[in-house]
Protein backbone atom coordinates (compact mmCIF):
# COMPACT_ATOMS: atom_id res chain seq x y z
CA UNK A 1 0.00 0.00 0.00
CA UNK A 2 1.42 3.24 -1.06
CA UNK A 3 1.54 5.96 1.19
CA UNK A 4 1.34 9.74 -0.18
CA UNK A 5 3.15 12.63 1.37
CA UNK A 6 -0.29 13.53 2.84
CA UNK A 7 -0.89 10.46 3.44
CA UNK A 8 2.24 10.95 5.94
CA UNK A 9 1.64 14.40 7.01
CA UNK A 10 -1.63 13.64 8.06
CA UNK A 11 -0.08 10.11 10.33
CA UNK A 12 2.70 12.08 12.07
CA UNK A 13 0.07 15.23 12.55
CA UNK A 14 -2.53 12.95 14.26
CA UNK A 15 0.55 10.77 16.54
CA UNK A 16 1.45 14.22 17.79
CA UNK A 17 -1.90 14.93 18.23
CA UNK A 18 -2.96 12.29 20.63
CA UNK A 19 0.46 11.92 22.12
CA UNK A 20 0.77 15.57 23.50
CA UNK A 21 -2.99 14.98 24.77
CA UNK A 22 -1.95 11.96 26.45
CA UNK A 23 1.46 13.94 27.82
CA UNK A 24 -1.45 16.75 28.90
CA UNK A 25 -4.14 14.19 30.51
CA UNK A 26 -1.47 12.79 32.71
CA UNK A 27 1.00 15.96 33.46
CA UNK A 28 -2.25 17.51 34.65
CA UNK A 29 -4.00 14.79 36.49
CA UNK A 30 -6.94 14.56 34.15
CA UNK A 31 -5.91 11.15 33.94
CA UNK A 32 -7.53 10.27 37.36
CA UNK A 33 -11.02 11.79 36.68
CA UNK A 34 -10.79 10.65 33.11
CA UNK A 35 -9.48 7.29 33.03
CA UNK A 36 -11.39 5.35 30.30
CA UNK A 37 -11.04 8.78 27.75
CA UNK A 38 -6.94 8.46 28.67
CA UNK A 39 -6.98 5.07 28.41
CA UNK A 40 -8.52 5.97 24.51
CA UNK A 41 -6.35 8.21 24.01
CA UNK A 42 -2.93 5.97 24.72
CA UNK A 43 -4.66 3.14 22.71
CA UNK A 44 -4.80 5.30 19.97
CA UNK A 45 -1.11 5.84 20.06
CA UNK A 46 -0.01 2.49 20.64
CA UNK A 47 -2.51 1.97 17.60
CA UNK A 48 -0.75 4.55 15.24
CA UNK A 49 2.79 2.91 16.47
CA UNK A 50 1.75 -0.67 15.92
CA UNK A 51 0.06 0.46 12.59
CA UNK A 52 3.56 1.72 11.16
CA UNK A 53 5.38 -1.26 12.16
CA UNK A 54 2.52 -3.94 10.22
CA UNK A 55 2.44 -1.25 7.14
CA UNK A 56 6.06 -1.29 7.03
CA UNK A 57 7.13 -5.08 7.87
CA UNK A 58 3.80 -6.41 7.21
CA UNK A 59 1.58 -7.57 4.17
CA UNK A 60 -1.37 -5.76 3.11
CA UNK A 61 -3.74 -8.34 4.27
CA UNK A 62 -2.20 -8.07 7.86
CA UNK A 63 -2.19 -4.57 7.90
CA UNK A 64 -6.34 -4.60 6.76
CA UNK A 65 -6.85 -7.46 9.78
CA UNK A 66 -4.82 -5.39 12.69
CA UNK A 67 -6.53 -2.31 11.30
CA UNK A 68 -9.94 -3.32 11.46
CA UNK A 69 -9.57 -5.49 14.81
CA UNK A 70 -7.97 -2.34 16.48
CA UNK A 71 -11.15 -0.48 15.09
CA UNK A 72 -13.39 -2.59 16.86
CA UNK A 73 -11.48 -1.83 20.08
CA UNK A 74 -11.59 2.13 19.50
CA UNK A 75 -15.49 1.64 18.87
CA UNK A 76 -15.96 -0.20 22.13
CA UNK A 77 -13.36 2.57 24.20
CA UNK A 78 -15.68 5.17 22.34
CA UNK A 79 -18.83 3.70 24.22
CA UNK A 80 -17.28 3.71 27.52
CA UNK A 81 -15.96 7.02 27.39
CA UNK A 82 -19.32 7.90 26.48
CA UNK A 83 -20.32 6.02 30.23
CA UNK A 84 -17.84 7.57 31.25
CA UNK A 85 -18.69 11.24 30.98
CA UNK A 86 -22.84 10.32 31.02
CA UNK A 87 -21.82 8.93 34.81
CA UNK A 88 -20.05 11.77 35.50
CA UNK A 89 -22.78 14.26 34.78
CA UNK A 90 -26.35 12.28 35.26
CA UNK A 91 -24.53 10.64 38.71
CA UNK A 92 -24.71 14.10 40.63
CA UNK A 93 -24.83 12.50 43.92
CA UNK A 94 -23.23 9.44 43.32
CA UNK A 95 -25.80 7.42 42.00
CA UNK A 96 -27.78 7.72 38.36
CA UNK A 97 -30.41 10.39 39.10
CA UNK A 98 -33.98 9.37 38.93
CA UNK A 99 -35.68 9.09 36.04
CA UNK A 100 -32.57 9.70 33.76
CA UNK A 101 -31.38 6.22 33.32
CA UNK A 102 -34.62 4.96 32.02
CA UNK A 103 -34.17 7.88 29.65
CA UNK A 104 -30.78 7.01 28.92
CA UNK A 105 -31.52 3.26 28.36
CA UNK A 106 -34.15 4.25 25.56
CA UNK A 107 -31.94 6.76 23.93
CA UNK A 108 -29.32 4.09 23.35
CA UNK A 109 -32.06 1.54 22.28
CA UNK A 110 -33.58 4.60 19.91
CA UNK A 111 -30.06 5.38 18.53
CA UNK A 112 -29.28 1.53 18.24
CA UNK A 113 -32.27 0.78 16.10
CA UNK A 114 -31.80 4.24 13.95
CA UNK A 115 -28.10 2.69 13.23
CA UNK A 116 -29.21 -0.45 12.51
CA UNK A 117 -31.99 0.55 10.09
CA UNK A 118 -29.29 2.79 7.98
CA UNK A 119 -26.76 -0.14 8.05
CA UNK A 120 -29.23 -2.08 6.70
CA UNK A 121 -30.39 0.83 3.81
CA UNK A 122 -26.73 1.37 2.83
CA UNK A 123 -24.98 -1.32 -0.12
CA UNK A 124 -21.96 -0.58 0.05
CA UNK A 125 -20.12 -0.18 -3.05
CA UNK A 126 -17.63 -2.89 -1.92
CA UNK A 127 -17.12 -6.19 -3.66
CA UNK A 128 -15.88 -8.31 -1.03
CA UNK A 129 -18.01 -9.52 2.09
CA UNK A 130 -15.50 -8.36 4.52
CA UNK A 131 -15.50 -4.99 2.72
CA UNK A 132 -19.15 -4.85 3.00
CA UNK A 133 -19.12 -6.09 6.24
CA UNK A 134 -16.33 -3.28 7.61
CA UNK A 135 -17.90 -0.77 5.81
CA UNK A 136 -20.99 -1.17 7.05
CA UNK A 137 -20.07 -1.63 10.73
CA UNK A 138 -17.91 0.90 10.17
CA UNK A 139 -20.94 3.54 9.28
CA UNK A 140 -23.80 2.12 11.93
CA UNK A 141 -20.99 2.50 14.82
CA UNK A 142 -20.30 6.00 13.82
CA UNK A 143 -24.02 6.98 13.48
CA UNK A 144 -24.56 5.59 17.10
CA UNK A 145 -22.06 7.49 18.48
CA UNK A 146 -23.08 10.36 16.60
CA UNK A 147 -26.56 10.07 17.86
CA UNK A 148 -25.37 9.49 21.43
CA UNK A 149 -23.23 11.96 21.82
CA UNK A 150 -25.88 14.19 20.50
CA UNK A 151 -28.90 12.65 22.78
CA UNK A 152 -26.47 13.04 25.66
CA UNK A 153 -25.98 16.68 25.26
CA UNK A 154 -29.71 17.26 24.68
CA UNK A 155 -30.43 15.09 27.65
CA UNK A 156 -28.01 17.42 30.39
CA UNK A 157 -29.60 20.63 28.80
CA UNK A 158 -33.45 19.48 29.26
CA UNK A 159 -32.79 17.44 32.86
CA UNK A 160 -30.68 20.62 34.30
CA UNK A 161 -27.96 18.59 34.70
CA UNK A 162 -25.21 20.54 33.39
CA UNK A 163 -22.03 19.06 31.51
CA UNK A 164 -18.98 20.58 33.70
CA UNK A 165 -15.98 22.48 31.34
CA UNK A 166 -13.75 19.55 31.16
CA UNK A 167 -16.68 17.13 30.59
CA UNK A 168 -18.32 19.50 28.02
CA UNK A 169 -15.22 19.78 26.04
CA UNK A 170 -14.70 16.06 25.57
CA UNK A 171 -18.18 15.44 24.40
CA UNK A 172 -18.01 18.23 21.85
CA UNK A 173 -14.22 17.07 20.85
CA UNK A 174 -16.03 13.49 20.47
CA UNK A 175 -19.15 14.57 18.79
CA UNK A 176 -18.03 16.70 16.24
CA UNK A 177 -15.86 14.16 14.15
CA UNK A 178 -18.81 11.39 14.92
CA UNK A 179 -21.07 13.34 13.31
CA UNK A 180 -18.92 14.44 10.59
CA UNK A 181 -17.80 10.99 10.54
CA UNK A 182 -21.41 9.81 9.54
CA UNK A 183 -21.48 11.69 6.53
CA UNK A 184 -17.85 10.89 5.04
CA UNK A 185 -18.68 7.31 5.71
CA UNK A 186 -21.99 7.20 4.12
CA UNK A 187 -20.77 9.28 0.90
CA UNK A 188 -17.38 6.26 0.89
CA UNK A 189 -20.14 3.06 1.34
CA UNK A 190 -22.24 4.71 -1.51
CA UNK A 191 -19.31 5.73 -4.05
CA UNK A 192 -16.98 3.01 -2.48
CA UNK A 193 -13.60 2.49 -5.11
CA UNK A 194 -15.66 3.31 -8.09
CA UNK A 195 -14.84 6.87 -8.45
CA UNK A 196 -11.09 5.89 -7.81
CA UNK A 197 -9.02 5.43 -5.05
CA UNK A 198 -8.88 9.30 -4.74
CA UNK A 199 -11.96 10.24 -3.80
CA UNK A 200 -12.35 7.35 -0.88
CA UNK A 201 -8.37 8.60 0.03
CA UNK A 202 -10.12 12.73 -0.17
CA UNK A 203 -12.57 11.41 2.55
CA UNK A 204 -10.19 9.98 4.68
CA UNK A 205 -7.88 13.10 4.47
CA UNK A 206 -10.88 15.21 5.45
CA UNK A 207 -11.90 12.95 8.36
CA UNK A 208 -8.33 12.70 9.47
CA UNK A 209 -7.99 16.87 9.39
CA UNK A 210 -11.71 17.51 11.49
CA UNK A 211 -10.31 14.49 13.71
CA UNK A 212 -6.46 16.34 14.14
CA UNK A 213 -8.45 20.17 14.91
CA UNK A 214 -10.08 18.65 17.38
CA UNK A 215 -7.29 17.14 18.70
CA UNK A 216 -5.89 20.65 18.75
CA UNK A 217 -9.18 21.97 20.43
CA UNK A 218 -8.98 19.41 23.39
CA UNK A 219 -5.12 20.14 23.78
CA UNK A 220 -5.99 23.83 24.22
CA UNK A 221 -9.38 22.94 26.47
CA UNK A 222 -7.65 20.29 29.10
CA UNK A 223 -4.31 22.16 29.28
CA UNK A 224 -6.63 24.41 30.94
CA UNK A 225 -7.44 24.49 34.53
CA UNK A 226 -11.42 24.34 35.30
CA UNK A 227 -12.81 27.51 37.07
CA UNK A 228 -11.82 27.05 41.21
CA UNK A 229 -14.73 26.34 43.34
CA UNK A 230 -15.36 27.91 46.72
CA UNK A 231 -15.30 25.81 49.48
CA UNK A 232 -18.19 24.74 50.97
CA UNK A 233 -18.37 25.91 54.67
CA UNK A 234 -19.61 23.48 57.64
CA UNK A 235 -22.10 25.40 58.54
CA UNK A 236 -23.65 25.72 55.51
CA UNK A 237 -23.05 22.19 54.97
CA UNK A 238 -25.13 21.26 58.20
CA UNK A 239 -28.18 23.46 56.95
CA UNK A 240 -28.61 21.84 53.49
CA UNK A 241 -28.61 18.11 55.38
CA UNK A 242 -30.95 19.39 57.93
CA UNK A 243 -33.06 21.12 54.72
CA UNK A 244 -33.04 17.78 52.62
CA UNK A 245 -33.93 15.96 55.32
CA UNK A 246 -37.34 18.47 55.77
CA UNK A 247 -37.72 18.24 52.34
CA UNK A 248 -37.67 14.50 52.35
CA UNK A 249 -40.07 14.21 55.13
CA UNK A 250 -42.26 16.71 53.30
CA UNK A 251 -42.27 15.07 49.95
CA UNK A 252 -43.42 11.54 51.87
CA UNK A 253 -46.16 12.98 52.95
CA UNK A 254 -47.59 14.86 49.88
CA UNK A 255 -47.21 12.08 47.54
CA UNK A 256 -50.13 10.16 47.02
CA UNK A 257 -50.56 6.76 48.41
CA UNK A 258 -49.00 3.60 46.86
CA UNK A 259 -46.84 5.87 44.76
CA UNK A 260 -42.96 4.64 44.80
CA UNK A 261 -40.66 7.03 46.12
CA UNK B 1 -29.80 2.62 -7.23
CA UNK B 2 -32.60 4.22 -6.11
CA UNK B 3 -31.96 2.62 -2.14
CA UNK B 4 -28.66 4.52 -2.36
CA UNK B 5 -30.37 7.60 -3.15
CA UNK B 6 -32.86 7.51 -0.20
CA UNK B 7 -29.98 6.61 1.52
CA UNK B 8 -27.99 9.57 1.07
CA UNK B 9 -31.04 11.51 1.63
CA UNK B 10 -31.50 9.72 4.36
CA UNK B 11 -27.97 10.17 5.79
CA UNK B 12 -28.19 13.84 5.34
CA UNK B 13 -31.31 14.57 6.66
CA UNK B 14 -29.96 12.48 9.96
CA UNK B 15 -26.29 14.64 9.95
CA UNK B 16 -28.23 17.89 9.44
CA UNK B 17 -30.87 16.98 12.47
CA UNK B 18 -27.97 15.82 14.62
CA UNK B 19 -25.66 19.18 13.73
CA UNK B 20 -28.48 21.50 14.46
CA UNK B 21 -29.68 19.82 17.45
CA UNK B 22 -26.34 19.55 19.04
CA UNK B 23 -25.71 23.52 18.08
CA UNK B 24 -28.83 24.43 19.04
CA UNK B 25 -28.54 22.59 23.05
CA UNK B 26 -24.55 23.69 22.99
CA UNK B 27 -25.67 27.54 22.42
CA UNK B 28 -28.43 27.32 25.52
CA UNK B 29 -26.15 25.12 27.74
CA UNK B 30 -23.42 28.05 27.18
CA UNK B 31 -26.27 30.72 27.46
CA UNK B 32 -27.36 29.30 30.76
CA UNK B 33 -23.67 29.00 31.89
CA UNK B 34 -23.04 32.52 31.27
CA UNK B 35 -26.35 33.91 32.54
CA UNK B 36 -26.81 36.87 35.01
CA UNK B 37 -28.73 36.88 38.40
CA UNK B 38 -31.18 39.21 37.08
CA UNK B 39 -31.52 37.74 33.69
CA UNK B 40 -32.59 34.04 35.10
CA UNK B 41 -34.92 36.18 37.27
CA UNK B 42 -36.54 38.07 34.26
CA UNK B 43 -37.61 34.14 33.83
CA UNK B 44 -40.05 34.23 36.62
CA UNK B 45 -43.59 34.03 35.49
CA UNK B 46 -45.83 36.22 38.20
CA UNK B 47 -47.72 33.85 40.23
CA UNK B 48 -49.76 35.19 43.39
CA UNK B 49 -47.73 34.10 46.25
CA UNK B 50 -50.08 34.72 48.88
CA UNK B 51 -52.75 32.29 47.34
CA UNK B 52 -50.09 29.73 46.94
CA UNK B 53 -49.07 29.88 50.36
CA UNK B 54 -52.69 29.70 51.33
CA UNK B 55 -53.30 26.65 49.58
CA UNK B 56 -50.29 24.79 50.74
CA UNK B 57 -50.54 25.61 54.36
CA UNK B 58 -53.78 24.18 54.19
CA UNK B 59 -51.91 20.98 53.66
CA UNK B 60 -48.76 21.42 55.75
CA UNK B 61 -47.02 23.68 57.92
CA UNK B 62 -44.32 26.06 56.76
CA UNK B 63 -41.50 23.26 57.60
CA UNK B 64 -43.11 20.78 55.89
CA UNK B 65 -45.01 18.91 58.10
CA UNK B 66 -48.36 17.60 58.06
CA UNK B 67 -50.80 20.63 59.10
CA UNK B 68 -51.71 20.51 62.63
CA UNK B 69 -55.49 19.58 62.91
CA UNK B 70 -55.32 16.96 60.11
CA UNK B 71 -57.79 17.31 57.15
CA UNK B 72 -57.15 19.90 54.81
CA UNK B 73 -60.13 22.59 55.32
CA UNK B 74 -60.16 24.42 51.65
CA UNK B 75 -62.84 23.23 49.68
CA UNK B 76 -62.08 21.97 45.89
CA UNK B 77 -63.51 25.38 44.36
CA UNK B 78 -61.83 27.49 46.11
CA UNK B 79 -58.56 25.72 45.54
CA UNK B 80 -59.16 26.15 41.82
CA UNK B 81 -60.00 30.03 42.03
CA UNK B 82 -56.88 30.07 44.45
CA UNK B 83 -54.19 28.73 41.95
CA UNK B 84 -55.93 29.95 38.83
CA UNK B 85 -57.02 26.38 37.40
CA UNK B 86 -54.64 24.96 35.24
CA UNK B 87 -53.16 27.43 33.51
CA UNK B 88 -51.93 28.68 36.97
CA UNK B 89 -50.83 25.25 37.91
CA UNK B 90 -48.61 25.14 34.30
CA UNK B 91 -47.02 28.50 35.31
CA UNK B 92 -45.62 27.17 38.37
CA UNK B 93 -44.52 24.21 36.74
CA UNK B 94 -42.70 26.79 34.47
CA UNK B 95 -41.66 28.62 37.52
CA UNK B 96 -39.63 25.37 38.82
CA UNK B 97 -37.46 25.28 35.92
CA UNK B 98 -36.52 29.12 36.89
CA UNK B 99 -36.11 28.13 40.18
CA UNK B 100 -33.60 25.10 39.02
CA UNK B 101 -31.79 27.32 37.18
CA UNK B 102 -31.55 29.79 40.37
CA UNK B 103 -30.29 26.97 42.44
CA UNK B 104 -27.57 25.65 39.66
CA UNK B 105 -26.45 29.48 40.10
CA UNK B 106 -25.48 28.65 43.61
CA UNK B 107 -24.11 25.78 42.28
CA UNK B 108 -21.46 28.13 40.59
CA UNK B 109 -20.55 29.68 43.83
CA UNK B 110 -20.63 26.33 45.95
CA UNK B 111 -20.32 23.11 43.67
CA UNK B 112 -21.16 21.27 47.36
CA UNK B 113 -24.70 22.79 46.89
CA UNK B 114 -25.36 20.12 44.21
CA UNK B 115 -27.29 18.15 46.50
CA UNK B 116 -30.06 20.79 46.87
CA UNK B 117 -29.97 21.66 43.30
CA UNK B 118 -30.75 18.04 42.77
CA UNK B 119 -33.27 17.82 45.55
CA UNK B 120 -34.92 21.08 43.72
CA UNK B 121 -34.76 19.67 39.87
CA UNK B 122 -36.68 16.29 41.48
CA UNK B 123 -39.01 18.36 43.32
CA UNK B 124 -39.62 20.18 39.92
CA UNK B 125 -40.25 17.01 37.98
CA UNK B 126 -42.68 16.21 40.67
CA UNK B 127 -44.61 19.00 40.32
CA UNK B 128 -44.24 18.19 36.53
CA UNK B 129 -45.62 14.81 37.12
CA UNK B 130 -48.74 16.12 39.37
CA UNK B 131 -49.80 18.83 35.96
CA UNK B 132 -49.19 15.49 33.74
CA UNK B 133 -51.72 13.60 35.94
CA UNK B 134 -54.00 16.97 35.73
CA UNK B 135 -53.94 17.44 31.57
CA UNK B 136 -54.77 13.37 30.96
CA UNK B 137 -57.67 14.20 33.33
CA UNK B 138 -58.67 17.29 31.23
CA UNK B 139 -58.55 15.02 28.65
CA UNK B 140 -61.33 12.49 30.13
CA UNK B 141 -63.36 15.27 31.42
CA UNK B 142 -62.12 14.27 35.20
CA UNK B 143 -60.42 17.50 35.23
CA UNK B 144 -62.65 19.50 38.70
CA UNK B 145 -62.69 16.12 40.24
CA UNK B 146 -58.58 15.59 40.22
CA UNK B 147 -57.92 19.01 40.10
CA UNK B 148 -57.77 19.67 44.28
CA UNK B 149 -55.98 16.61 45.03
CA UNK B 150 -53.21 17.18 42.28
CA UNK B 151 -52.96 20.71 42.49
CA UNK B 152 -52.56 21.40 46.01
CA UNK B 153 -49.73 19.17 46.51
CA UNK B 154 -48.15 20.50 43.77
CA UNK B 155 -48.40 24.05 45.01
CA UNK B 156 -47.79 22.89 48.48
CA UNK B 157 -44.39 21.17 47.29
CA UNK B 158 -43.77 24.49 45.54
CA UNK B 159 -43.91 26.22 48.21
CA UNK B 160 -41.69 24.05 49.81
CA UNK B 161 -39.19 24.53 47.10
CA UNK B 162 -39.32 28.49 47.44
CA UNK B 163 -38.60 28.62 51.23
CA UNK B 164 -35.98 25.90 50.50
CA UNK B 165 -34.08 28.14 48.02
CA UNK B 166 -34.59 31.69 50.54
CA UNK B 167 -33.03 29.46 53.21
CA UNK B 168 -30.38 28.43 50.71
CA UNK B 169 -29.63 32.35 49.84
CA UNK B 170 -29.85 33.38 53.50
CA UNK B 171 -27.31 30.54 53.88
CA UNK B 172 -24.77 31.47 50.85
CA UNK B 173 -25.02 35.83 51.55
CA UNK B 174 -25.19 36.40 48.39
CA UNK B 175 -25.91 39.84 47.87
CA UNK B 176 -28.91 39.40 46.11
CA UNK B 177 -31.31 37.92 48.78
CA UNK B 178 -34.56 40.62 48.74
CA UNK B 179 -34.27 40.74 44.58
CA UNK B 180 -34.64 36.28 45.61
CA UNK B 181 -37.74 37.28 48.30
CA UNK B 182 -39.05 39.99 46.13
CA UNK B 183 -39.74 37.66 42.86
CA UNK B 184 -41.16 34.48 44.78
Amino acid sequence: MHMTALDIFFWVAGFLDYSILLVILIAKHRARRFPIFTSMIAFIVCRSIGLYFVHRYGSDHAYSYTYWTLAIVDVALQLLVLYEVASKTFCPGGQWAPGIRRTFLWMIAASVAVAASLAWLCEPAKRTLLGTIALRGNFSTSVLIGELFVGMIVLSVTTGLPLRSHVARIVQGLGVPAIVGILIEALQSYFGHSRGADFYQSMSHIQIGINTATQIFLIVTLAREAPEPRALPLQLHRQLLHLNDRSSLALNYLRPRGRAQ
Amino acid sequence: MTRQYIFLLVVAILVAALASTALYYLLRARRASKSTWAGILARLAPVDNRNIAIVALDLIDEEGNPRIGGIPELEPGAIWDLLGGLNGLQTLGANCDVLIDLAAYVQLWYPEALVVAEQLRLNAREIKWHIERLQGASQTGNLKSSFPDYAQRAAATYYLMTRRLLDLYASTELPTLTDLQAAL
